[in-house]
Formats: structure tokens, C-alpha cells, sequence
């Protein structure tokens, strides 16, 4: 019988980091890259739980460490948001590809 | 312990952040009169922050978990409100009107964001105030101009910036199982610090952990290949802000690069470090070589950014030295260099934001053709800086410079990257000639062209007051940098007895290599 | 009440006549040997090169633990002729910058003569500074006003030949900037590892237990140069030894601005496109860094790098002198001609240096004097007839002296310095160098087939001159030229001296420069000479 330890849930955070990260760089639409940075913030929480749940040492250092982060990743969305829609307002549309004022 | 007395260590952090408040609140106000006001209050918080620096001389943090405080602490405090006062003079006027409240309260935040950078003792902290520099000037991006670049600027700053915090994080998680324990630094008991003179760096959690961690630190101070965004961003947004982009997070990520080698007692593995040696020098010639072929004086001085990170990685890849002169010391190098860098930057800018072309605001080289005739003290200005930029004497990035590259000198043989970092610095010394090209290239454009038609000069004092004090800053520090060298210098005590500590616990072999013998 | 312009010239000529009348004073301590005791003056023991010091001023710059960036100055028989010519050229060009206003770009009389004091300061800082650290700063804030001399005042191709100038010796001055940083952290190793040899020069320190700035302490501690020229003082990887490249580092800085034969490119298009005043400047003071560098520092430092490189160096020297001759032939520009030909006559001070004999180096001063005296004389008359016909095309003139004989008689005297006519000052440093070249023989053996090819330069330069003084003075009048005004007195105040000079020195080159000059360049050729019993393997225990 397989018992869960710390090594599946690193590999499983690992895999929502990748997916984050493909995410962002795959979407087009401001809303679905946001997305990604949240998965790959959601990667972090999996992470600091599970190590604080696998460690010897007493205390809830890593599970009060990811409510930060989701706290943190709250703020970043509503930024993300109001950017997203200051870009509306100047190009009438949120596809990141439709952005070419800058030459880069 | 009252809480006046816990409380006192964090004044001038606190006092940012009830002054953010008051920005904030009066930002709403619907009289001119008062919104007019909010710069000045801005600089009076500025101030009082800079008096509560000097006032909380002692430091205690015994009360407040997850902070501590040393001497670097107390220059990073020091050199980044003197830096954000310069910062609010030249952008006294960036903001629209009703966009005061925001843009200056969130000026402040950033401010307050570096401050706790370098106060952090906890991976926790380390994180919340990294992005307390980073998220607000997203925002601030996307108030700074009310055009079409500057909301995409924001929005790929934005996302590439939230990236590499994620990145980070993602690091710190690691670091965290490894040790189990987000402290930092701890006297006694459980700390990173502790684990990895234990462990050493060579534990896969410390090796991942740090390698993500400092990929993610890499994008604040734009590094190859985490740079992509600068030239972007920096003409995205409004020169004045420019300026602050390149100093404020590049500060607060070179204190988190310099807090986390200190954690690892400045051992990375061989392979981080043949990898930061191989970023950097990717760095000075990826930013040098491409600010060759720009023609956009902003994303010239972006590119130069990005190799001016290149160079200070030098100095954090040699390390601090304990006991010995600056000229010995790369993290000492660094911490003299930034402030160099951060005024002759903002400078560059300020001088770009002075400037208007047939009523755009100036950004090309041919904007700039015969400048001289039109306005010398801009001229006279911008060739201080672009000289300075290039490590030209007598100005101070000369100085800086050669700090810097003789840090690396200054390793003895026995060090293991003896050969590697005296190479790296030559690599920097031939980059900083190439990047000579470019610089004379704007001064020259200031004063052989003959000037087009329609530069005029734009701003009023208190953007000319900051130009003046950035361009003056510079002939000062070369005459007398001794002040400012050696309070550099004195800020690395405490990271640089880590390098002590590791040989004491860890029993390494060889005495501690850096330190050479009087 | 003076014009404002009236008064920026004055004030400037004020000036460079204040400092040449005080750098004469600089030849007072070396008039007759007796005169040991005058103030300000310290005694180098040990027989090291520099025995006199004069006029010397420390004060600490830049310190902190450790490390010392002094203000340090002094003159010695080196430096001192070099600080008179400076200011000299100084002054003539400053007289040569007055017809200001008739110049076709008639812009920023305040700007031109700010940077041109700027630029003297520069040029005399880098002479007299004895600190490397200062040296360097001088040497590199020089570049500053020169750059915006020739960009904003230059001709038509100003702006390129501003950067090309800035760049170049910038490049060369980025491995100075190495070999500063290196020398001094491996001063401070040696005298850590050789804390018994470490005897500094100066009474006051006693044993040097620092890593160092002090050119004279870099060359005189005997820690420092044991541990400098070893062969088995590496820098950088295994293999690569210390003295050797430190002194290239070096001599590229100064091949640069001698400048010398793969680098020399800048100084063409600078010349031309300089106005005359900074071309006299250019040619009569800046090109000279180049050998005092080679003098102040590569050799007596790295006399084992000099001896590394001795082959190398000579064979450059002979290039450039061949090469810079022979370009000089096929120029149809005036100045461009007057340009290549500088090239030609700092071979000859490259060569001298090289072969390391009395001789040699003795010439190569001379050389370098005596250029310093006849070329800004050349670029002083390509100008004074520039203003007049507004061109440069050497097969465009003839017969000048007809129309302007005061002119033609002074240009004659010009050139043929510049040609090395016995009894002029080009002769006695070319010959110096041959002698110094053959007196090398023994140790050297391509000494004769070099000392043969140096002087078959001398006969290309004969010919590049007389056929130039054909085409543009002799010969019959053209009608264009006819009513050319003759030189005024301005022009005539700066081309006697200058003419009488020339003549002067050719005649009494013992009295005027040797005398003062040879007891330090002893000196250093001694040091030159020991080095290769002097230095072995550190690890073998010397």
C-alpha cells in the first residue's frame, strides 16, 4: 500500500509550479497569465504546508507562511485587475500580443 | 518591555507607513489646494523618517520577530531616504493631478519596502518586503504616463515581477524544509544560518532552494537572464520614475542577494557560483553590447542598467572580507557602488525629464542634438552623469568602479575562485570600455550636434534642485568619498563575520582564504 | 572697460604666462649640482632611480584601513622638462587661440578657454603626480576637455575624431586601470612576504607594511621589486608572469598615446580635425606622455618585463619610424603630413627606450623635448596658413616664400628641425638613438640591422620635407597667394621662440637638457641593466 509522504507533495507542487509556469508563458489573455502566477503561488502554499506537516520542529511556521502568500496573492490579483484594465481602456482589449508600443 | 520601546527599532519604517496613510487619505481630497500640498508632506515624511533613523540608535529588536538589525540596516535606511527625498524631487511633477495621493503614497510604500529589506530576518519578511518595493511600482508604472506604454510597460512588469517573487518563494519553501525554520540569523537556536553551517551547501533542498530564490532576486536587480523587461519598462514609463526603477528595487534585491549569501555563509555551492559568475559576465556584455545598437536614449540607459548589475555582481561574488580596507571588501564595494549608481541614474533621467521636443518628453539621442546650446546646465548635467555612468574620473562612478574591480584583486591565492573572479573583473574593466562607447555617445549628441528645433527645457526647481544634487553628488564623492566608503564599509561587519562563523563551526581546512594577513 | 571676450582671453593668457613663469622655477634646484640642500626636497637612498626629489607635497587623498590614496608630487630630472614644455606649449597655444572669433565656428569663447586651462592642468598633473593612482586620474581627466576641444571646435569631422581619440586612449588607459589595481594589491603581498627587504625610501615610514600608490616606492623597495619582477610571480592563471604583462598593460596605455605603430590610428584624424592651438598642444605635450610613461613607470618598475619585451618593442619602434615616414610622404594634406611625420619621430623615442643603453634613453628624451619644441612649431605654420587660404592642399600652394618671406624663413627652420638637420634639435636625439641602438649590439642582436633601418627613417624624413618645402615655398608665386598678408606680429611672437629654440637646442643640448635630465635617466638605466641578474625564481630563494 503507497503512504503519502513529503516526496509526493513536492512532486505534485513541483507540477502546479510547471503548469504555472506553462501557463504563462502559453496564454495570451492578461486574465490566463494571471492565472499562472497565481498556480505557481498555490505551488508555494502546497509546498510550505507539506514540509511544515513533514518537519520535526514543533510550531506552524510554513502554514502561517502560506497564508501570507495567499493573502499576498489576493493583493496581486487586484493590482493585476486594475492594470488589466488601464490597458483596456488605452487598447480596447486585454490580449497581451495586441500590445506593440514598445519595441522590444 | 512597553510597546513604545519594542516599536522604536521600526520608527522610521512606521513612520512611512502612517505617512503612506495620510497621502493616501488627503490623495481623495477634491481641493486643488490640498492635493497640491501632498508632495511637500510627502518630502516632510521623508524627512521625519530620515530623523527617526537617526533618533532609534538603538536597535533592539528583541520585541519584534522576524526583524533584526545591524549595521547594514542602518546605511541601507540611511542611503535609501536620502535617495528617496532626490527620488520625490525629481518627481514632484510626474503625477496628473489627482493622482498625487497614489503615486506618492506609493512611492513611499516602496521606500518602506526597502527599509524592511534590510531589517528582514525572516523568509517570511524577506518576501513581504521585496514585493512592498515591487507592487507598488507597478503601479506606479502605469500612473506615471497616461499612454498606451505605459499601461503594457506595467502590465509586463507586472507579470515577469510576479514571476520571479513566485519564483522566490517557491525557493524560500525549499530553504524552509531544509531547515525548518524561516529565522534567518538566530543567536541561539534554530536558523537557516545555523542549518547550513550543519548541512553545508551541498544538500539538494539548499541547492534548489537557493538557486530558485536567487533567480528570483535576479529579475529585481535585472541580471541576465531575468533582464528582459528593462528596456521595456524603462521606456514605458515616465523618465522620472525611470530613475526610481533602477535604484529601489535594484537596492532592495542586491540587500536580499547580500542577506541570503550572509545566511549561507557566503559558501554557495561551485555550481551556483560558476553560475553567477557566468550571469554576470553575460550580463556586462549582453547590456553593454545591446546599448550599442539603441538609439532611445531610455533604453540605452535600461541596457546600461543591466550591465551596471553586472559589474556589482562582482563584488557580491568575491564577498565581504572581515577587518581589511574597502578596496578589499566586494559587498562593501557593492553598497558604495548602488548609491553611485542610483545617482548618476537618476540624474541621467532627470535630465530627460526635463527636456521636451515639440511637446513630447525627450527620449532620443537626436532629441538631445545640441543641447549644449540650449540649455548648458542640462548639458553640463547629463555629460557629468554619462561620464560617470562610463567610470570616468573625477566623478564618482570612477570610484566606484574601481572599488568594485579591486575587490576581486584583492583575493589571495588560496581562495578557490581566485583565478575566476580576478578574470571576471578584467572582463568588467575591457565591459566598462565598450560601455564608454555609448555613454560618449550622449554627451557627444549634448554637445557636437548642432541643436533641431523645438528642445525646450521643461520641470521647475525641484526636479532641477534633484538634477543639480545628483550631478553635484558626483564631482563631491570623487573628492571625498571617504566618508561614504568607509560607512560601506562598516555596514558589512556583521555579514562579513558569517564568513568567520562558517570556518569556527563548519571547521573548514583552509583558514578563511579571503582574509589576507596585514 | 574690457569686452567680455577681451577678458576671457586675458585672463586665460594671464594665466598660462603665470604657470610657465613659475615652471621655470622648477629649474632652479637643478642648476649646478651643489644645491643639496633646498627646501622641500627628499633624498632617496639606496641607488635607485629618482636620487632628487624636488618640491615635493604629500598629503593623504582617499584612506581607510590599509590603504592609502596620497596627493603626491614632486619633480625630478624626468618630469621637470616635461612641466616646462608643457607650459610653454601651454602658453604659445594660448597666444595661437587668440584670433578666436575669425575661426568659421565662432561659439563658446568662455567654454574653449575653460577647457583649455583644464586641459593644461591635466597635462601638468600627469608630469608632476608621483601617486599611480593620481597619475591615472590625470592622465584620464586629461582626456575630458581634449575630447570636447576637437569635438565642439574641430572640423568638418569633428565629432568622429573627437570619440575616435576618446576611445582609443581610453582603451588603452582600461588595462592601466588593471595594472594599478593589481600592483597595488601585489605591493602589499610582497612586502607582507618580504617584510625584511621592505625598506621604504622615506625615512618617515621606516618599513612599508602596506600595499602602495608611490611610483618612486614601487620602483625603490626591494621587496616590491623582487616579488614584481620574479619569474614565478604569476597574475591571473599559472604561467603568466607578473612583470611582463603588467608592462604591457602598461605600455598599451602609453603605445596609445605615443602613439606608436598598430595604434596610432586616432592621431591623424585628431590632428586635422583639431584646431591649431590643440594640435600644437596635441603634438608638443600630449604625445610625450607616452614616453614618460615608459620612463616613470613600465621600466623602472617592470625592468624585467622591459627586458621581455626588449625585441618587441624595438622592432614597434622601427615600424613606426619607417611607417610613419613613409605615410608622411604620401600625404597631399599639410597637417595630415605634419602628423605622420610625429608618428615617425616618436618611433625614434620608442627605440631609444627599448634597447635600455645611456645612450638610448638619453636620446629618447631628447627626442622628446626636441618634438615637443619643433612640432607644435610645424602645426603653428600649417595653421597660420590655413587661416589664409582656408585649405590644406600641399600641391595647391607654391611659392609662399615669395610672397611671405618672414613666414618661409620660419618655416624653414621648423621643418628642418623637424627634419633633424645637424645643428638643429631633431638631430641630436635621432642620433642619440642611433648611438643608444648601436651601443646595444652586444646584447642585442638585431641592434645593427634596427640601428640601419632607424636611420634610413631619417632620409625618408629628409625626403617627405624637402619635397614638402618645394611644393609649398618655393617654386614660382601663384596669383591666389600673392596677397597673402605676411605673418603679424602675434604669429611672429609665437614662431621666434620656438625658431630660436630649435636652434638652441641643437647647439648647447648639454647645457639645456642633459645636464639636468641625466642623473635621473642614469638611474634608470641602471636599474634597466641589473634586472636580468637581479631577478630570478622566488621559489629557487634568490
Amino acid at each position: 500500500m503507497l503512504t503519502i509522504g513529503l516526496m509526493h507533495y513536492l512532486v505534485l507542487s513541483a507540477a502546479i509550479f510547471c503548469c504555472g509556469i506553462f501557463v504563462m508563458i502559453t496564454k495570451r489573455n492578461a486574465i490566463g497569465i494571471l492565472i499562472g502566477v497565481e498556480l505557481v503561488l498555490n505551488s508555494v502554499n502546497v509546498n510550505f504546508i507539506a514540509f511544515d506537516r513533514y518537519s520535526q520542529q514543533p510550531g506552524f511556521d510554513g502554514q502561517i507562511t502560506a497564508l501570507f502568500v495567499i493573502v499576498l496573492a489576493a493583493a496581486e490579483a487586484a493590482v493585476a485587475v486594475a492594470i488589466c484594465m488601464n490597458l483596456y481602456k488605452n487598447i480596447n482589449t486585454i490580449d497581451v500580443d495586441r500590445g506593440d508600443a514598445l519595441h522590444g | 518591555m512597553t510597546l513604545t520601546e519594542m516599536l522604536m527599532p521600526v520608527a522610521p519604517e512606521l513612520t512611512l507607513l502612517i505617512g503612506v496613510c495620510a497621502v493616501f487619505l488627503l490623495g481623495v481630497s477634491k481641493r486643488p489646494a490640498v492635493r497640491s500640498a501632498i508632495a511637500p508632506l510627502t518630502l516632510v515624511i521623508l524627512l521625519g523618517s530620515l530623523v527617526a533613523t537617526a533618533m532609534c540608535s538603538d536597535l533592539d529588536a528583541s520585541g519584534l520577530v522576524g526583524l533584526a538589525f545591524d549595521e547594514l540596516t542602518g546605511y541601507v535606511r540611511w542611503i535609501t531616504l536620502a535617495m528617496g527625498v532626490l527620488l520625490l524631487l525629481v518627481n514632484w511633477r510626474v503625477p496628473t493631478d489627482g493622482e498625487q495621493g497614489e503615486y506618492f503614497g506609493l512611492m513611499l510604500c516602496s521606500i518602506a519596502g526597502v527599509l524592511l529589506t534590510a531589517s528582514a530576518n525572516d523568509l517570511v519578511v524577506l518576501f513581504f518586503a521585496i514585493e512592498l518595493v515591487s507592487v507598488p511600482t507597478y503601479v506606479m508604472v502605469a500612473l506615471s504616463r497616461t499612454d498606451q506604454r505605459a499601461s503594457e510597460a506595467a502590465l509586463k512588469y507586472f507579470f515577469l515581477g510576479a514571476l520571479s517573487a513566485a519564483v522566490m518563494v517557491y525557493g524560500f519553501s525549499f530553504l524552509y524544509g531544509l531547515a525548518g525554520t524561516t529565522t534567518m540569523m538566530a543567536s541561539g537556536g534554530d536558523s537557516l544560518q545555523a542549518t547550513f553551517a550543519e548541512v553545508g551547501a551541498i544538500n539538494a533542498f539548499a541547492v534548489v532552494g537557493l538557486l530558485l530564490a536567487m533567480a528570483g532576486l535576479s529579475f529585481k536587480v535585472a541580471v541576465v537572464p531575468f533582464h528582459a523587461y528593462a528596456p521595456d519598462v524603462y521606456e514605458g514609463a515616465a523618465s522620472p520614475l525611470t530613475g526610481l526603477l533602477g535604484f529601489l528595487p535594484k537596492l532592495a534585491g542586491f540587500v536580499a542577494l547580500i542577506r541570503l549569501l550572509t545566511v549561507c555563509h557566503w559558501a554557495l555551492p561551485d555550481s551556483l557560483m560558476w553560475m553567477m559568475w557566468i550571469m554576470a559576465v553575460a550580463t556586462m556584455i549582453f547590456g553593454n553590447v545591446l546599448a550599442l545598437l539603441q538609439t532611445n536614449v531610455k533604453r540605452i540607459l535600461a541596457y546600461s542598467s543591466i550591465s551596471h548589475s553586472g559589474y556589482m555582481m562582482i563584488g557580491l561574488l568575491v564577498g565581504p572580507v572581515l577587518g581589511e580596507g574597502p578596496m578589499h571588501d566586494g559587498v562593501a564595494a557593492v553598497l558604495f557602488y548602488i548609491v553611485i549608481y542610483g545617482l548618476m541614474n537618476l540624474g541621467a533621467f532627470a535630465v530627460l525629464s526635463g527636456l521636451n521636443v515639440r511637446g513630447e518628453a525627450a527620449e532620443t539621442l537626436d532629441d538631445l542634438a545640441g543641447l549644449s546650446r540650449r540649455a548648458p546646465m542640462m548639458a553640463i548635467a547629463m555629460a557629468v552623469c554619462a561620464f560617470s555612468l562610463m567610470g570616468f574620473p573625477p566623478t564618482a562612478g570612477f570610484l566606484g568602479k574601481v572599488y568594485i574591480f579591486s575587490s576581486a584583486f584583492s583575493l589571495s591565492d588560496a581562495h578557490p575562485f581566485h583565478g575566476p573572479l580576478v578574470t571576471l573583473a578584467v572582463i568588467g574593466v575591457i565591459n566598462s570600455a565598450i560601455g564608454a562607447v555609448y555613454y560618449l555617445r550622449i554627451a557627444g549628441y549634448c554637445f557636437l550636434r548642432e541643436p533641431g528645433d523645438g528642445l525646450k527645457r521643461v520641470g521647475g526647481v525641484m526636479p532641477g534642485l534633484g538634477l543639480a544634487v545628483c550631478s553635484l553628488a558626483m564631482i563631491v564623492l570623487f573628492i571625498r568619498p571617504t566618508d561614504l566608503v568607509n560607512r560601506a564599509k562598516s555596514a558589512t561587519a556583521s555579514v562579513g563575520s558569517s564568513v568567520v562563523t562558517r570556518v569556527a563551526v563548519a571547521g573548514a581546512e583552509t583558514p578563511p582564504s579571503d582574509t589576507r594577513p596585514q | 572697460m574690457i569686452a567680455p571676450k577681451q577678458l576671457v582671453r586675458s585672463i586665460a593668457l594671464l594665466t598660462t604666462i603665470a604657470t610657465f613663469v613659475l615652471s621655470l622655477w622648477l629649474i632652479g634646484p637643478f642648476l649646478g649640482a651643489g644645491s643639496a640642500d633646498a627646501a622641500g626636497m627628499i633624498d632617496i637612498f639606496g641607488s635607485s632611480y629618482g636620487e632628487k626629489l624636488h618640491f615635493v607635497q604629500r598629503a593623504d587623498w582617499i584612506t581607510s584601513k590599509n590603504f592609502t590614496i596620497e596627493y603626491f608630487v614632486g619633480v625630478d630630472g624626468l618630469n621637470m622638462p616635461l612641466m616646462v614644455l608643457t607650459s610653454f606649449v601651454g602658453l604659445l597655444a594660448c597666444l595661437a587661440s587668440w584670433n578666436f572669433e575669425s575661426w568659421k565656428v565662432n561659439k563658446g569663447i568662455k567654454g574653449y578657454f575653460a577647457l583649455f586651462l583644464l586641459l593644461e592642468t591635466g597635462m601638468l598633473g600627469t608630469f608632476v603626480a608621483l601617486d599611480f593612482f593620481l597619475f591615472y586620474i590625470f592622465w584620464e581627466i586629461m582626456l575630458l576637455p581634449m575630447y570636447f576641444l576637437i569635438g565642439v571646435w574641430g572640423g568638418a569631422r569633428k565629432e568622429y575624431a573627437a570619440i575616435k581619440f576618446f576611445l582609443f586612449t581610453l582603451a588603452g588607459s582600461v588595462l592601466m586601470l588593471v595594472g594599478l589595481v593589481a600592483m597595488f594589491f601585489y605591493s602589499s603581498e610582497a612586502v607582507t612576504r618580504y617584510a625584511s627587504l621592505a625598506t621604504s625610501y622615506r625615512p618617515d615610514v621606516g618599513v612599508l607594511t602596506t600595499g602602495t600608490f608611490d611610483l618612486i616606492e614601487l620602483a625603490t623597495n626591494q621587496a616590491i621589486q623582487t616579488y614584481f619582477n620574479a619569474t614565478d610571480t604569476y597574475f591571473l592563471a599559472k604561467g603568466l608572469q607578473f612583470a611582463p604583462l603588467m608592462f604591457m598593460f602598461l605600455f598599451v596605455g602609453f603605445a596609445v598615446k605615443l602613439p606608436a605603430f598598430p595604434v596610432h590610428t586616432w592621431l591623424p584624424d585628431a590632428h586635422v580635425e583639431a584646431p591649431t592651438p590643440i594640435s600644437m598642444i596635441l603634438a608638443g605635450v600630449l604625445l610625450k606622455m607616452g614616453g614618460y610613461g615608459f620612463l616613470r613607470l613600465c621600466y623602472p618598475i617592470f625592468p624585467a618585463g622591459g627586458h621581455h619585451w626588449a625585441y618587441c618593442l624595438a622592432c614597434i619602434g622601427v615600424i613606426s619610424i619607417l611607417y610613419g615616414a613613409l605615410c608622411a610622404m604620401a600625404q597631399t594634406d599639410f597637417k595630415k603630413l605634419v602628423a605622420y611625420s610625429s608618428i615617425s619621430h616618436m618611433g625614434y623615442v620608442l627605440l631609444g627606450v627599448a634597447v635600455m643603453t645611456d645612450a638610448g634613453v638619453q636620446g629618447a628624451m631628447f627626442q622628446m623635448i626636441a618634438h615637443g619644441i619643433s612640432s607644435p612649431m610645424c602645426f603653428f605654420l600649417v595653421g597660420v596658413i590655413y587661416d589664409r587660404a582656408h585649405h590644406r592642399e600641399i600641391n595647391r600652394f607654391g611659392g609662399l616664400w615669395l610672397s611671405m618671406p618672414k613666414y618661409g624663413t620660419m618655416a624653414t627652420i621648423g621643418f628642418f628641425a623637424s627634419l633633424g638637420l645637424p645643428g638643429m634639435c631633431g638631430f641630436i636625439g635621432e642620433l642619440w638613438v642611433l648611438l643608444g641602438v648601436f651601443a646595444a649590439r652586444d646584447t642585442f642582436t638585431w641592434a645593427v640591422p634596427m640601428a640601419i633601418l632607424a636611420a634610413s627613417g631619417v632620409i625618408l624624413t629628409a625626403g617627405y620635407i624637402l619635397w614638402l618645402i618645394q611644393r609649398v615655398y618655393l617654386g614660382p608665386s601663384k596669383p591666389e597667394h600673392a596677397k597673402f598678408p605676411e605673418v603679424t606680429g602675434r604669429e611672429m611672437l609665437i614662431l621666434v621662440p620656438l625658431a630660436a629654440l630649435c636652434v638652441l637646442f641643437g647647439i648647447l643640448p648639454k647645457h639645456l637638457l642633459f645636464d639636468f635630465t641625466n642623473g635621473t635617466l642614469d638611474l634608470i638605466v641602471k636599474t634597466m641593466a641589473a634586472a636580468p641578474e637581479r631577478f630570478g625564481s622566488l621559489a629557487a630563494g634568490l
